[in-house]
């Protein structure tokens, strides 16, 4: 019973949320998942089977080529939205559309973004730049959604934040769904979960095997911006981006000149719980080298 | 009444085909059909189920000694005893009958590699001999026990129960000098290697039990390496003769893994947390109880995976379980092509490079399970899977070219017919022989289908369908092809009035059985389509005796380990349910608050 009524006012207010309370900031309440997913597991994903099949304009409506028809929800969907998730309804839309033509593509990727507080942070500090989270767990990206649509509302100018979006998707599987070769150029991994057990360093997001597909999504000279707490997974990350052929870690002075670190360090929700409890914060850079001729 | 085994693997070498029966590998002249050479399993491989289960029934009983017995038993020194246990058991553990001077694991590690077995993953929490058996190992329980969830990720076989395994070979492949014949017996995740005398006759050289269940491997173009693709994601590389340099290893290169994911070398144990590190009250408690609990057992060490012994090396990996690899060239570079359960196919560089990403050729919506590249257009590739069509591809470019439709009414559907009923198709094999300079004949079968879908694939590269031809006697369990024909190998069990159609197919003059005097109808059966005749040719190699009768009550068994691809496809709970989730939210809801440390926020 007390599940149930927790999860009508979960309801409730993530309906209002989306009509009066538009301008509101969401509650993180009412968006708590589970910390963990189990990145091998099918769950329930959406995601184009092309990168090209995908439509990004309702993602960052303020980025859309001009003179394109607005796409038409049929109503089975307008039927489907109160049953599944805001996000998975979107994404359900977006691959359904005819995909329309940006102005730009997406640059950056903030694998793993949590509750968005890096993507609200660096929005003003790439404000050219169309950056993405990605994030496994419906709610966290539920509410993601609701944040950045409430600061877009907030903001009233059509400009502030319209840069940034979040979609859930599990990355460890379908990163290349998403992204075409050398699309990207920045890629933030923050705060990842540690797997601290051995059996399940497969399930860490950066392994020898995965970092051939960071390299692949992005350009050459693109960086993996990678920050965490736990002393031993720097080690690891390091240990197998160092050990990539495709990648060589930036120098610290190079590392400390770049403004995305500050931002990365101070203005995660990670990051700032970390300070609160006055822990390590271990930050690493990589640049995704050209591929040697073959 | 007796089952039959059919011929669930084959290979072609020259005009040699080898066809493997369980794990009994047999040879024949490809256009005559005679038998070569027979190479048999060291052990017996069918045991009736009753005896198996008894014997498991035991085995789980005393498992408290159960370590000690099994390095007994596989040092081969009580071998006729051990016999019905080795190989009857439903066994969650390798059968491998270790035989002195050859090349597996030692003793110890034999003891230890049978609790990560793919099987484990298969039966998940619904096999509850799992958990009983992990309880009854009382001198470690709570290890074994996390060995045995840690298998239980989504590798696409949740449903599924554990299969009894049966040891055969699930894949195979030759040198290209057919000097080496490679195989993998499945039930062991054993990699065998045999030397071929270019006659039929096989000689192992070595036997090497794989960290992870092997789904395909190819030998690469110089014959040196073996790449081996599991069940895991990921494409280990080794040597096809153990001790020889695999090619392209630059001992230099830093392509190898780092440590702490190279399988087997045990690390000793470390916090891997520190009061810095954890935030939330009941992090910080679990820390402490790490502490106290290491303190307790000084020396103990976190074991991940057991040790393999031999050379090899991890080349590549996907997120997913793979199910096919091929070798393309391009403009003289060999690249590797990777299928997987998750719709991707991706195209690697050859080694030593096999890190860099050239490509994905994205779009097939269901499971991709078999990849082609014709020996007549080496630029493209043919894929087929879950979807009920086969795709075209350059790979090189990852650039569809075409889709056709495959399995029930292909015909009409590649005649652009209405709107028909969708069935589930899963295409399990494709293969291909250049027949003239205009085509090329591309032959393909589905699982639980006894229909060969024949293309012709033009010299311009353009796929069309030609035919179909029904191969009456049992579902196609294989396909191979030679310069000059296709064969495939027939499921003698699921047809049971073939002999009278095999007769009638000869009395009608499209094929004739090689024998037809000795002919017997629990024999094997293979169907051959031959050049631009497309008759069938059956041959019923009769002059070899062979396994015996599957004993009453395997059959499920056997099925099950024949027939895997269609347990790919994501189903339809996986798809639209989300009941797992939300019950994830609400254990959330009750515990607000509670955070792990180190989320993936940002």
């Amino acid at each position: 019973m007390g599940t149930h009524g927790r999860r009508q006012k979960r309801d409730a207010y993530r309906a209002a949320q989306k009509d009066e309370r538009a301008h509101e900031l969401p509650r993180k309440k009412f968006y708590r998942q589970r910390a963990h997913a189990n990145p091998f597991s099918d769950h329930n994903l959406v995601y184009p089977t092309r990168p090209e099949d995908m439509d990004w304009s309702t993602y960052y409506p303020a980025f859309v080529a001009e003179g394109q028809e607005e796409p038409k929800l049929t109503e089975g969907m307008e039927v489907h939205k109160a049953e599944i998730g805001d996000s998975e309804q979107r994404i359900e839309q977006a691959l359904a559309a005819k995909p329309k033509q940006m102005t730009k593509d997406i640059e950056v990727a903030d694998i793993g973004c949590g509750f968005g507080g890096l993507l609200v942070a660096l929005s003003p500090a790439l404000p050219d730049t169309l950056i993405l989270g990605l994030e496994i767990r419906v709610q966290v990206t539920d509410y993601v959604q609701d944040r950045i649509r409430a600061l877009r509302t907030q903001s009233g100018n059509n400009k502030d934040f319209q840069n940034i979006s979040c979609l859930r998707a599990n990355t460890m599987k379908f990163l290349p769904n998403f992204f075409r070769k050398a699309q990207l150029s920045k890629i933030f991994i923050c705060f990842p979960d540690p797997h601290f057990k051995a059996r399940k360093h497969k399930q860490r997001i950066v392994s020898t095997t995965l970092n051939s597909e960071y390299a692949y999504v992005l350009k050459p000279g693109g960086i993996v911006y990678t920050i965490t707490d736990v002393q031993d997974l720097h080690e690891w990350m390091v240990g197998h981006f160092e050990a990539h052929p495709s990648f060589e870690r930036i120098s610290e002075e190079e590392q400390e000149a770049d403004p995305c670190v500050p931002i990365m360090r101070e203005e995660t929700e990670e990051g700032k719980k970390v300070a609160r409890h006055q822990g390590q914060k271990y930050v690493a850079l990589f640049r995704r080298m050209e591929d040697p001729p073959w | 009444m007796s089952v039959k085994t059919g011929f669930q693997k084959a290979a072609i070498c020259g005009d040699i085909l080898f066809a493997a029966n369980g794990p009994n590998i047999y040879a024949f002249n490809a256009s005559s059909g005679a038998h070569l050479s027979s190479w048999k399993y060291p052990h017996p491989w069918l045991t009736p189920k009753d005896t198996a289960e008894k014997v498991a029934a035991q085995t789980e009983g005393k498992v408290a000694g159960t370590k000690d017995e099994r390095a007994d038993h596989e040092s081969a020194t009580k071998e006729d005893e051990a016999e019905a246990q080795e190989d009857g058991p439903p066994s969650k553990r390798r059968k491998v009958g270790a035989e002195p001077g050859q090349e597996v694991t030692s003793k110890k590690d034999e003891s230890h590699a049978p609790e990560p077995d793919n099987e484990q993953a298969v039966s998940g929490q619904q096999d509850p001999k799992t958990e009983t058996a992990a309880k009854g190992k009382g001198s470690k329980p709570k290890k074994e026990k996390a060995k045995g969830n840690g298998k239980d990720y989504g590798l696409g076989f949740g449903k599924q129960k554990a299969v009894l395994d049966i040891p055969m070979f699930q894949c195979m492949t030759t040198t290209s000098d057919g000097k080496y014949l490679v195989g993998v017996i499945g039930s062991s995740k054993t990699i065998w290697t045999f030397e071929h005398d270019g006659h039929g006759k096989l000689t192992e050289i070595s036997q090497r039990p794989m960290p992870k269940r092997p789904c395909s491997i190819v030998i690469t173009g110089d014959d040196k390496t073996i790449l081996s693709a599991d069940k895991f994601g990921d494409v280990y590389a080794l040597p096809v003769i153990p001790g020889q340099q695999p090619s392209g290893d630059v001992p230099t290169s830093q392509e190898g893994t780092p440590t702490p994911s190279t399988p087997g070398t045990p690390q000793p144990f470390k916090y891997q947390a520190n009061p810095l590190t954890v935030h939330t009250r009941r992090n910080l408690l679990a820390l402490e109880n790490q502490k106290r609990v290491a303190e307790q057992q000084v020396g103990f060490t976190e074991k991940s995976t057991p040790q393999v012994d031999f050379e090899h090396k991890l080349v590549l990996g996907h997120v997913s379980m793979l199910t096919d690899m091929v070798l393309g060239t391009h403009e003289g570079k060999e690249y590797i092509i990777t299928a997987d359960r998750d719709e991707h196919i991706r195209v690697s560089r050859g080694l030593p490079q096999a890190h860099v990403i050239e490509n994905y050729c994205l779009g097939h919506k269901e499971f991709v399970s078999v990849l082609h590249i014709p020996k007549s257009h080496p630029h493209l590739l043919i894929s087929g899977g879950g979807d009920d069509h086969l795709y075209l591809w350059n790979w090189y470019k990852g650039e569809l070219l075409q889709k056709i439709p495959v399995g029930y009414d292909a015909e009409a559907r590649s005649k652009g017919s209405p709107e028909l009923p969708v069935h589930p198709v899963a295409v399990s094999g494709i293969s291909s022989f250049h027949h003239n300079e205009r085509y090329t004949v591309i032959g393909v079968v589905c699982e639980n289908s006894s229909t060969l879908y024949k293309y012709l694939l033009s010299k311009d590269g353009e796929l069309k369908f030609s035919r179909h031809i029904d191969m009456m006697f049992g579902n196609a369990l294989d396909l191979v092809a030679t310069d000059g024909a296709i064969y495939v190998s027939l499921d003698p069990n699921l047809s049971t009035d073939r002999h009278d159609k095999l007769t009638e197919l000869t009395q009608q003059g499209q094929g004739r059985p090689l024998d037809t005097e000795n002919d017997n109808p629990n024999h094997f059966f293979w169907a051959a389509l031959i050049g631009s005749s497309e008759a069938m040719s059956p041959i019923l190699p009769d002059s070899v005796m062979l396994a015996d009768d599957l004993p009453q009550g395997r059959y499920d068994d056997l099925h099950k380990a024949l027939y895997t691809t269609e347990s790919l496809r994501k189903t339809g709970y996986e798809r639209k349910g989300t009941s797992n989730e939300e019950e994830e939210t609400e254990a959330v809801d009750a515990s607000e608050g509670v955070e792990g440390a180190g989320d993936v926020e940002g």
